[in-house]
């Protein structure tokens, strides 16, 4: 009777300090948390393989995570490929790289219909997998490839899915690429149009490596046994931190800030600076909010907030808008770098709230 | 508390420092501002009213300016995401408040908005909004103190400036010049309390020195010495009725008619009728000196003018010198004559005591508003007022007059319209040269001679006389 007594007091008690908000703050609390770990984890096992560049691992993971694609751009011999494969052995998910070329055709990257034969002697028309047909798919300087077959990547990019002889074949998630590009104008390329651009969530710049960096990339590279990044997330995992990340909540202020950035690099808008006005022919397209908000929001986790941050939104203007502005002929002609553009409409906006 | 209270009372906390700190901001410029207002008041009161500064102005601007500011802005506090929001920046919180002000304010919180907000009320529990927020004298504070300890200079110490002010113990004070002038008012009828041995003169000459000396050492203040000036007045018309002088005026003029009948005593009813009785006595000693050197016949009607004289003025000495001569009658006439004219001056002397008094009592009264109304002449505004002033100052005759030289009056012609006629004018024109057609040697002799023989004549106070003697003086042709 006693014992019976004291455990319905236990569960009164239990009861009545349960808080329903605090328990569901805890669950997030942990999941943000797991994000943080994994994300760390990402990190260091890359860190393993690929001496510096850190913040451009960084926002290689926020792409994966936020489920964009991403573009790099460097001359070569940077690393870039090395990057992608790296960050494909630290995920357990199948790597597929593409080497553009000039005469790849779309059939080569998204696959074709053959004509097999069983083994009753029955042929029939079967869907052959491109290489597309993999999470992670590393498209190697994507600007040597013709306008069709960039196309053709790019809208498999957009819909996440290929249509072949009118079926349609879904592609699965995590669908991340990473193109790599060469920012030297080299005869046989094709630069990517402007509209296609506008699909990549971030466009990163990979820098020369500094002096340090280069003393261990040579230690590292020129000894017997190479390092080897180990597994730390699969697809599972990445879905999840995924969802993670899209419920984060952004206050009011902080979207009206991410449009005044976004606003300060059309010519016509009353947000943009005489820059801006000078040197810009079209400005960023909203993918491109939408871009540092979801950056922002990967970013306020990793810095232990459960809210986005205008700091947050500024660390991702550059990477987000860089590659979705259009500059004019006058632009051009000066040489003009759009992070210029970008950073003088975040100084514009910072001078304005003074 | 819970996560939301927390972050409202942080904020709430943080808005009130805001408010106060702008307050103080605001306010002290304002405190700034109406202490340069107020030394200009007080110094304009000072140095050009010559009074000291009326302190409900100086209160009024003070106070209503930075009082309605510092009001204005704590009651009117700022809103509370832009709080919120400075807050985030000063302490790097990285938009944790407003986010959560904003979270808080959602109708459905999701889980990621109750751990924000879990998160931005530990955040705020240890904000240090005293650091963020500090409430800190502002710059304008040093020139605050430096204004106030002007105005306290200007409003505190004594209305002394130069020797154009003195205090009086009680009151507002009395100035300088106008004691200066007492002084000079009172010497200048003791001289004539002397020359004209009138004692009643020069009892009342020195108490109005006595007067002159207190204002000097500020023992009197305003009030005191108008009262005092008054009893002496009345003293003054105790001693010399202003009924008994209008009856002498008239004695004289009844004399000066009967002496003009004779040849010999003409020139004495000349001065009578002038005023100018100095030279009336001077000549009555004259025709006493020569009397016996005159004829038979001139000796008598001497005799008989000044008997006819001397009734016309008084009945007294009807008959009583029948068994003299006639030389003897008439130099007991003239000294009889001379007698009333000694007492006729010492009477006008009086009157003009009186005058002078009531002048100096008006200056005085009149104050600081002397130079303000602009109808009192003396220094400064004062110049060319009505009455004479009681200033100190460089210039007491004012300014010396512009005259424009170059130029002259000349006819000229013209027609007006299309008829025919002809129209003259005189118009001022260009002149060739500045030299005047007269030498100024002479028309200033001239007019010096006219002026002494205007203020013999007439019955000008002192204060006047003093004055245009003064011009005079000015404007006299060097050697």
């Amino acid at each position: 009777m006693m014992a019976s007594w004291s455990y319905l007091n236990a569960l009164i008690e239990q009861d009545l300090a349960f808080d329903p908000e605090r328990e569901m703050a805890q669950t997030i609390e942990a999941s943000a948390a797991k994000f943080r770990t994994s994300f760390s984890s990402l990190k260091s096992e890359i860190g393993k393989v690929i001496v510096g560049h850190e913040g451009v691992v960084q926002d290689v993971l926020i792409c994966l995570f936020a489920g964009g694609h991403v573009l790099l751009e460097g001359v070569p011999g940077l690393g870039k490929t090395m990057l992608v494969s790296t960050l494909s052995q630290t995920l357990h998910l199948r790597f597929s790289r593409i080497q553009f070329t000039p005469d790849l055709m779309p059939a080569d990257i998204i696959g074709t219909n053959v004509v097999v034969e069983n083994e009753r002697g029955q042929k029939f028309v079967e869907f052959q997998k491109g290489p597309l047909f993999a999470n992670i798919i590393l498209a190697d300087e994507i600007n040597r490839a013709t306008p069709k077959t960039q196309s053709a990547l790019l809208e498999a990019m957009q819909e996440r899915s290929v249509t072949v002889g009118g079926v349609r074949h879904d592609l699965e998630a995590p669908f991340f690429v990473l193109a790599t590009q060469n920012p030297i104008e080299m005869e046989g390329t094709y630069p990517l149009p402007e509209a296609q651009l506008d699909r990549f969530f971030f466009k990163l710049k990979i820098q020369y490596p500094k002096m340090g960096e280069a003393m261990e990339i040579l230690r590292r590279t020129t000894q017997r046994e190479m390092p080897q990044a180990g597994h730390v997330l699969d697809a599972q995992g990445v879905r999840e931190l995924s969802l993670i990340l899209r419920d984060i909540p952004v206050a009011t202020h902080v979207q009206e800030y991410a449009l005044k950035v976004l606003y300060g690099t059309h010519p016509t808008s009353p947000h943009a600076t005489e820059m801006t006005k000078r040197f810009v022919k079209y400005g960023a397209s909203p993918r491109g909010a939408q871009a540092m908000v979801l950056a922002g929001k990967a970013l306020a986790i990793l810095d232990n907030r459960f809210n986005v941050s205008e700091h947050d939104i500024r660390q991702a203007a550059l990477p987000s808008l860089r590659h979705r502005i259009i500059l004019n002929f006058e632009g051009e002609a000066e040489g003009m770098d759009t992070d210029a553009i970008i950073n003088d409409v975040i100084r514009h906006i910072q001078a304005g709230k003074q | 508390m819970d996560a939301v209270s927390t972050v409202t009372s942080t904020v709430r906390r943080a808005a009130t420092r805001v408010a106060v700190a702008a307050s103080v901001k605001h306010s002290t410029q304002a405190l700034l501002l109406g202490l340069g207002a107020s030394c200009i008041v007080a110094a304009v009161a000072r140095f050009l009213l010559q009074t000291l500064p009326p302190l409900s102005v100086l209160l009024a601007l003070l106070l209503v300016l930075p009082a309605a500011i510092a009001v204005w802005f704590l009651t009117s506090r700022p809103p509370r995401g832009r709080v919120a929001k400075l807050v985030d920046d000063r302490l790097g919180l990285r938009d944790r408040l407003s986010s959560a002000l904003e979270f808080a304010a959602a109708p459905s919180k999701s889980e990621a908005m109750l751990a924000q907000l879990a998160d931005a009320a530990q955040w705020s529990a240890s904000a240090d909004l005293r650091a963020a927020f500090p409430i800190t004298l502002p710059r304008e504070a040093k020139f605050v103190l430096l204004g106030a300890a002007l105005l306290a200079a200007l409003v505190a110490l004594p209305l002394r400036s130069g020797r154009d002010a003195i205090v009086g113990a009680n009151g507002p004070s009395v100035g300088r010049g106008q004691a200066d002038e007492v002084k000079r008012l009172s010497e200048e009828h003791l001289d004539l309390a002397n020359k004209l041995n009138s004692d009643d003169l020069r009892r009342l000459a020195q108490q109005l020195a006595d007067i002159a000396e207190k204002l000097r050492s500020g023992l009197l203040d305003r009030k005191q010495a108008l009262a005092m000036l008054s009893q002496l007045m009345s003293e003054a018309e105790r001693t010399a009725p202003s009924a008994a002088r209008d009856k002498l005026a008239q004695q004289l003029k009844a004399l000066a008619a009967a002496l003009s009948r004779s040849e010999a005593t003409r020139d004495i009813a000349k001065s009578l009728e002038k005023g100018n009785l100095s030279k009336a006595a001077a000549d009555l000693k004259s025709l006493s000196e020569r009397l016996s050197q005159l004829s038979k016949s001139q000796q008598e009607d001497v005799a008989k003018t000044l008997s006819q004289a001397s009734s016309s003025a008084a009945q007294r000495q009807e008959g009583t010198s029948e068994a003299r001569s006639e030389s003897e009658r008439s130099q007991s006439l003239i000294r009889d004559l001379a007698d009333r004219i000694s007492q006729a001056e010492r009477d006008r002397a009086l009157g003009r005591f009186q005058r002078d008094l009531e002048m100096a009592k008006h200056a005085i009264a009149m104050g600081s508003r002397q130079k303000e109304s602009g109808k009192m002449p003396g220094k400064g505004w004062g110049k060319g007022g009505f009455k004479a002033g009681f200033g100190a100052s460089n210039a007491p005759q004012g300014e010396a007059s512009r005259v424009e030289g170059k130029t002259m009056s000349e006819r000229a012609k013209g027609a007006q319209g299309a008829g025919p006629t002809v129209e003259e004018e005189t118009l001022r024109a260009q002149r060739d040269d500045t030299k005047s057609a007269r030498p100024y040697r002479e028309v200033y002799a001239q007019y010096q001679k006219q002026m002494e023989e205007a203020l013999e004549r007439e019955d000008i106070p002192l204060g006047y006389r003093y004055r245009v003697k003064r011009y005079f003086e000015a404007i006299k042709p060097k050697e």
